[in-house]
């Protein structure tokens, strides 16, 4: 038995020994708790909880009637966690054929993940994919859904609603002029998962909603716009045609009911197409015009009080010499009254009606019309067409501009400024959308007023060129293929020789055929441009290959507005003889 | 203290024990509700959007127009009647 005083130093060692270590202990238990703690919560949190992206909707895009023209779908996305994959090139090498990729590309996106605990291995995967991924059952790998684009009527509009790129950005179109509107913002929540990465709780004020998207109402109409794209996919196929575009528009207000470009393309699927397809050419593509120009001449003419519609004006005989230039018609005629000069679409008329406004005249006319600026439509692209400053029109300008030469405008801006001939004068800017509303149908903006930009030429002179233009869609003019027997239509037909590529002049046989209408004449509801480009073969002429389109789409397009006709009807006619013989 | 007040305060501070761990086990079984909720409703909102898109596509006019021509009900003229009415404020 040891010493009690030697037990009494041991006690007091051991006290020592067991006070150090608690110090120790507690020093060390500090030093977790302070210096080392930020880096200890956030491993640890990186294991314990587990943000959920909650995605927002993108807003949609509807027609006029609230038609669904692009919309948002879920579809599935495979993810993975690479800390629970557990050998890289197997797992690539199961997922591979699932997913239609190659078992590198899989195994570099897990080895060098985007964030250490999540990287996307493929999106919107075909319910066949995300069956073949879930049947595999693979530590680490999962599905979640997120919100897709989705085009449910297919090609119908494809250039004007536009398209999305893969993380669902507006890249074109209406997606991309009014993605500040159509953009949803995704919101998230935070939970704490248990072992196996389940969510378990959500960790208080960690929810944050998700915003959705707005939607935007169009001036478009699906249907009228099936019907004018139907007709002239038609004409385009039937004379074999490079292209062709038509614009619908309510000369009233300038809203647009219609915008067909063919050859289209699928917005589901836009890098299978090439980029002539997608364009929006009614925007983008400035063309000579030709002869359907020459009622804007014509109305400057008449507003300068340097003509009269009965005025006779002498046509040399179909050739014009003017210096070294020697102006054609395609008929010869002696003297054509300046109505007739429409009528007939005289060119040796047209020019001489040039000569009498002079440049100065002519060019701040056709700019009052807008031809040389944007239209201001709500759509991204838009082009301000070829129309050339005033110093730089020289003596040939003067007679080749009223035979709709040496400019171009766009589709559209001939639309617009035809709109103001035929509703009494008034130019509006042209208009797709009509308003925004949120996800329970309150408006948020209304663009539904009319913009007006001015009155551009009197009521008289539109009244005396719309004479003029009714007489074209007659027996007697170019326009005869678009007689309809129920309402009363006027029109400009045109036919424009296609510049050469890469060289000056023009490409031998090409034309662009064209056709500018409104219907009913008594009081315009609808306003149409067709332009067919390099129809194949004769006849190429704008009253044989665009006015049959116009025809074929007033014919659908007027009934299904509840446009009355003014113009008693065959059988109205017939009735009413019948009627008559009978007493 | 007594024996029998140890025992008292020991058995409180069971009883606490036991009621916080089944609280706490209610709480898990209430939030793994919450969460299967949360779930069912993603499920929900993503069924719905498919059947509107589903509904768009069947609204689309040259859908309607083909339906129509296999039943033999109309051609391509007569689509103006197979329209939907006109919204109010057209």
């Amino acid at each position: 038995m040891r010493p009690a005083g030697q037990r009494v130093r041991m006690g007091q060692a051991l006290i020592v020994l067991t006070g150090v270590l608690f110090v120790a202990l507690i020093g060390r238990l500090v030093y977790i708790q302070t210096v080392l703690r930020p880096e200890l919560s956030a491993w640890s949190e990186q294991y314990q909880f587990r943000e959920i992206v909650l995605p927002g909707r993108r807003g949609a895009i509807l027609d006029r009637r609230q038609r669904v023209l692009a919309g948002s779908r879920e579809s599935p996305t495979v993810y993975a966690d690479p800390l629970l994959v557990g050998d890289h090139a197997e797992a690539a090498e199961m997922l591979a054929p699932a997913l239609n990729l190659t078992p590198g590309d899989v195994q570099k996106l897990l080895d060098k993940p985007t964030s250490p605990r999540y990287v996307v291995l493929k999106r919107h995967l075909t319910p066949m994919e995300a069956e073949a991924v879930k049947a595999l059952g693979l530590d680490g790998i999962g599905l979640q859904n997120e919100p897709a684009r989705t085009y449910p009527m297919g090609e119908l509009a494809a250039q004007v609603v536009g398209f999305v790129s893969s993380d669902g950005g507006g890249l074109d179109g209406l997606e991309l002029a009014w993605e500040r509107h159509l953009r949803a913002v995704s919101g998230k929540r935070i939970v704490h998962c248990d072992a196996g990465r389940r969510a378990v709780f959500s960790k208080p004020d960690s929810f944050i909603p998700p915003k959705n998207g707005l939607h935007i109402v169009l001036t478009i109409d699906a249907a009228i716009q099936e019907i004018v794209e139907r007709e002239l996919a038609k004409q385009v196929q039937a004379r074999q045609a490079e292209s062709g575009v038509v614009l619908l528009l309510n000369p009233q207000n300038g809203e647009v009911l219609a915008m067909a470009n063919y050859p289209s393309f699928d917005p589901s699927t836009p890098n299978l197409f090439p980029v002539e397809h997608r364009r929006n050419r009614i925007l983008t593509d400035p063309a000579e015009p030709g002869s359907i120009f020459k009622p804007f001449v014509m109305c400057a003419a008449l507003a300068e009080k340097l003509a009269r519609p009965e005025e006779i004006i002498d046509c040399e005989r179909g050739a014009f010499r003017i210096g070294k230039r020697i102006l054609h018609d395609v008929h010869s005629y002696s003297g054509l009254t300046v109505a007739q000069i429409m009528i007939k679409s005289s060119n040796i008329g047209m020019a001489k009606l040039g000569l009498r406004l002079g440049n100065e005249k002519m060019h701040s006319h056709l700019s009052d019309f807008g031809f040389g600026q944007p239209t201001g439509i709500d759509l991204h692209g838009e082009n301000h067409g070829i129309f050339m400053p005033l110093r730089r029109w020289n003596s040939y300008t003067t007679t080749s501009v009223p035979m709709g030469q040496e400019m171009a405008p766009t589709p559209l801006q001939l639309g617009v400024a035809f709109s103001a001939i035929v509703n009494g004068g008034r130019l509006y800017q042209p208009r797709v959308v009509r308003a925004v509303i949120d996800k329970y149908g309150n408006l948020v903006e209304d663009h539904s007023q009319p913009v007006f930009r001015g009155q551009v030429i009197d009521p008289e002179v539109s009244a005396d060129v719309c004479d003029m233009l009714k007489r074209v869609v007659s027996s007697e003019g170019t326009g005869r293929a678009c007689i309809m027997d129920r309402w009363e239509v006027l029109g400009k037909t045109g036919t424009a020789q296609v510049p050469a590529r890469n060289r000056r002049g023009y490409e031998p046989g090409a034309y662009l055929a064209s056709f500018m209408a409104a219907a009913p004449a008594s009081d315009p509801a609808v306003v149409a441009v067709v332009m067919i480009r390099k129809p194949k073969g004769a006849p190429y002429y704008g009253g044989t290959v665009a006015a049959p389109v116009a025809k074929a789409i007033f014919e659908q397009v007027l009934p299904y507005l509840n446009v009355p006709p003014d113009k008693p009807d065959a059988a109205s006619v017939r009735l009413a003889k019948g009627g008559a013989s009978g007493h | 203290m007594t024996m029998p007040r140890i025992v008292g305060v020991l058995s409180a501070l069971a009883s606490i024990g036991i009621a916080v761990v089944v609280l706490r086990a209610d709480q898990a079984r209430h939030a793994r509700q919450i969460q299967k909720l949360h779930i069912e409703q993603q499920q929900m909102h993503q069924r719905i959007w498919e059947q509107e898109m589903e509904m768009a596509r069947l609204r689309s006019p040259r859908m309607i127009r083909e339906r129509a021509e296999r039943l033999g009900l109309a051609d391509g003229k007569n689509l103006p009647n197979l329209a939907p009415p006109p919204s109010v404020d057209d």
